[in-house]
């Protein structure tokens, strides 16, 4: 694990001296091998604390929804930097109030899949990242190999807005990075269909991925909202498919792909391909990509009179 | 200590089968990727003597949902209200590890026991066998020693199997167990398989870390209602019900009504204290308005008062709350700090302390 | 219980338009399949997509939302809004395995009755042709345990 370089550390403290920001937020490492967890630095002395490495998986962004209109700084990787992004095409936050130390980021590591590779229970790993290499007590993995799925589907590395960069900007594949959600669509109804079911039965509605998604600032979720009762939480897995629908699609043509919702999921539900249908079918139908534009609309608060009719009977 | 057992690889199958015959089986087995305590069909699903499931054993008596009653839509006719029937099929509960085990103590206590016993988890504990599995894999979230309990506490069990290397040493623990035991015709385990089981298990229990939780923690949290710290420990946490619906001990519910254009049903259902809306009143006031206060009353409720009031800690050291937070917050952290904060107070105000 | 097994379908109709054009269907005795149940709303923009989602769970074997033709609003754009969430929700409700022509839009103006009478003629039969709905349909359950 990685101390924040010098200058950044120095910047940072700039900040928070001079009132520039109240706050900053960034990683620390847990308890828990493999795994940064989110730390809050209001003084300067505690920012050698702060690392950045592969093992810095949560987006921070997420927690500005506690410190509306408070001067905040912050770490945000590519996909997070995008959600900065969205937030500001929609109104929720204002550049001037953000300091951004941006890193360019290879893929963050998922613990789940190095316990997997040695055979033990993700606590038990006696595991460390050094660079691109996960190093456990007997084997030495490329971070491509154990890296998230959702850091696999990344054509983001690189923060779009910062204010400090960590790292070389890293190039970013100009493949398509769709072609597993064409490949479902591919697949006949029946097994999408059995397919969706499979992946949601793992879910067991801890609410994990809206709580983590920095779109989802809705001051009631209509899973909570009690009039009208939209929703009701039982582990039917009914219940759960209506939940997990309705959330995805709130977000569609707001989702930036950062994928914090499917890396914060306790219990492994692959959300991305399920959000990323909806930035697909934004993308080919209304030609936008949440994330990259702070200024403009959101699509679904637009429209063309030209827009797509042909699904209309 | 009564008879031990031997229960040999090449008997499980069969032993299953019969524990089959006695009740419906519950056990660790794997679930879309997941190992989870679920239906099994037989001992070719079973997989016994592996670490924590992700998710603990408490749906068995107190599922994360259950219908009490359902009711038409017809406002001139009350009469189709119908109460849920009461379950009482036997059923066996088998592979739990001693923390899962230990935790029904608690959950006995509060739905169990005293002035309000409630009958949907009452038959359902009543017509469960518990065989708990000794663990010989505790892990470095692991802390069951924090409260004086360790990989072959035989507490909550009907049955305690003390795996060894593929057979198991069982032992009939509770009146239940003796009882169904004996039908089993087992022979008795020897003293080598006695000793390697207890090895194992010594072993096991080696692996531990030492840790210090518990000493005086409901005075420490005495006074410390009012404090900054809760501010701080909930600052990350992102009000998720992991933690709580994975905990074994958490048992906090709420009951709705769910209603379709057909009828409905009144629900009872898991709640958590890390939810916004938890305690929330129809008013919209909440005397927990903030995760701060909502930190506060899970440490107080599962360290403080839950003490006071039955007699036991609501937490069992499983640490499945370490290992499926989204962000990694600790409570043994949490609970250091407590300890450290009461410390700091008390060095602060030494007229008051004693 | 009749034995032989009828769609139910729901049908939200802006009041501007679709839901005069039935009402004209209906003045004119235009015949079309009973299997409709009409909910009417101020427009076709009113229509939040969990509406349909929740009109499935709770056991329509399909839903039609029905508008203003574009251009012809009577609140001048709040059609081409629907355009585009309709649009995205029926491409991702057949994405995740919801059958294609459960759930379905059609443009009918008040002075189209026939037209409607037409389009729920074409709903009612290709719902039918699916047969019930039991994806997301909190009934199918039911009746399994």
């Amino acid at each position: 694990m990685n101390a924040l370089p010098d200058n950044v550390k120095q910047a940072i403290a700039g900040w928070l001296q001079s009132g520039e920001i109240e706050l900053f937020i960034g990683y620390e490492a847990s308890s828990l091998p493999l795994q940064a967890t989110p730390a809050f630095v209001r003084k300067a002395e505690d920012l050698d604390r702060l690392i950045w490495d592969a093992t810095c998986e949560n987006n921070l962004v997420s927690f500005l929804k506690q410190f509306r209109g408070k001067k905040v700084g912050l770490m945000v990787k590519g996909c997070d930097a995008r959600a900065l992004v969205g937030l500001m095409r929609e109104g929720q936050l204002v550049r001037d109030n953000l300091r951004i130390v941006g890193v360019c980021c290879l893929g963050v590591v998922d613990a789940k899949r190095v316990a997997a590779a040695a055979g033990q229970a993700v606590e038990e790993l006696d595991g460390r990242v050094t660079g691109t290499d996960v190093l456990t007590a007997d084997q030495h993995l490329a971070l491509s190999s154990v890296m998230h799925a959702t850091c696999a589907a990344c054509r983001h590395h690189n923060p779009e807005i910062y204010d400090i960069l960590i790292g070389e900007p890293v190039a970013d594949a100009d493949d398509d990075p769709f072609d597993d959600i064409r490949a479902v669509e591919a697949l006949g109804s029946a097994e999408r269909w059995a397919r969706f079911e499979h992946e949601l039965s793992k879910c067991n509605l801890c609410f994990a991925c809206r709580n983590v998604c920095p779109f989802c600032y809705c001051n009631t979720c209509f899973a909570d909202k009690t009039m009208p009762r939209w929703f009701t939480a039982t582990a039917e897995p009914k219940d759960i498919q209506f939940y997990q629908i309705i959330r995805t699609f709130h977000l569609a043509g707001r989702c930036v792909g950062c994928n914090a919702c499917s890396r914060a999921c306790p219990q492994g539900v692959d959300l991305r391909t399920m959000l990323d249908k909806l930035r697909l079918d934004v993308w080919e139908l209304y030609q936008d990509d949440a994330g990259v534009n702070p200024q403009g609309h959101p699509p679904l608060t637009t429209y063309r009179e030209d827009d797509d009719n042909s699904f209309v009977l | 200590m009564g008879e031990k057992y031997l229960l040999t690889k090449d008997n499980l199958t069969a032993w299953i089968s019969q524990l089959q015959q006695h009740g419906r089986l519950i056990a660790p087995v794997m679930r879309a990727d997941e190992l989870r305590y679920d239906y099994a069909d037989g001992a070719r699903e079973v997989v016994l003597g592996q670490h924590n499931t992700r998710r603990s054993a408490k749906w068995v008596f107190f599922p994360q949902h259950e219908v009490l009653l359902r009711y038409g839509k017809r406002l001139d006719d009350y009469s189709q209200i119908t109460d849920t029937v009461i379950d009482n099929t036997p059923q066996v509960l088998l592979g739990v590890t001693p923390c899962d085990a230990r935790s029904f103590v608690m959950l006995d206590r509060i739905f169990g026991q005293g002035t309000c016993q409630d009958p949907y988890y009452c038959a359902r504990r009543a017509n469960t066998l518990v065989i708990a599995c000794a663990c010989a894999h505790p892990t470095s979230t692991c802390f069951c020693n924090a409260f004086g309990s360790g990989p072959a506490d035989s507490t909550g069990a009907d049955v305690l199997l003390y795996p060894v290397d593929g057979d198991y040493v069982v032992e009939l623990v509770s009146d239940a167990g003796k009882q169904i035991g004996l039908d089993w015709h087992l022979p008795l385990a020897n003293e080598a398989a006695i000793e390697r089981a207890e090895a194992i298990t010594a072993a096991a229990a080696e692996r531990l870390q030492p840790i210090e939780l518990t000493a005086g923690i409901e005075q420490d949290l005495a006074g410390l209602f009012e404090s900054g710290l809760w501010r701080e420990v909930a600052e990350k946490c992102i009000a998720c019900g992991t933690c709580t619906y994975n905990c074994p001990e958490c048992h906090c519910f709420n009951i709705v009504d769910s209603e379709l254009a057909s009828g409905g049903a009144r629900l009872r259902g898991w709640d958590a204290c890390m939810f916004p809306q938890f305690t929330a009143q129809a008013s919209g006031y909440n005397p927990r308005p903030d995760q701060a206060s909502r930190w506060r009353q899970r440490v107080m409720h599962k360290f403080s008062y839950l003490p006071a009031n039955v007699g036991l800690f609501g937490c069992v050291g499983c640490g499945r709350c370490i290992v499926s937070c989204p962000v990694r917050l600790d409570i043994r952290q949490v609970l250091q700090r407590v300890h450290q904060e009461a410390l700091t107070r008390a060095a602060a105000a030494p007229g008051k302390e004693g | 219980m009749s034995d032989a097994w009828e769609p139910k379908i729901l049908a939200f109709l802006c009041n501007w338009c679709s839901y005069a054009g039935a009402d004209l269907a209906g003045t004119s005795r235009i015949q079309y399949p009973p299997n409709v149940r009409v909910i009417r709303v101020p427009c076709s923009g009113r229509v939040n997509p969990i509406f349909i989602v929740e009109a499935l769970r709770q056991g329509a074997d399909g839903v039609l939302v029905s508008g203003c033709h574009p251009g012809d609003c009577h609140y001048l754009a709040g059609n081409y809004y629907a355009r585009r969430r309709f649009a995205l929700l029926q491409r991702y409700l057949e994405y995740l395995g919801v059958e294609p022509g459960r759930v379905q839009f059609s443009w009918v103006s008040a002075s189209e009755g026939a037209r409607f009478a037409e389009v729920v003629t074409q709903v009612t039969e290709s719902v039918r042709a699916l047969g019930p709905s039991t994806k997301l349909n909190i009934n199918a359950l039911k009746e399994q345990v």
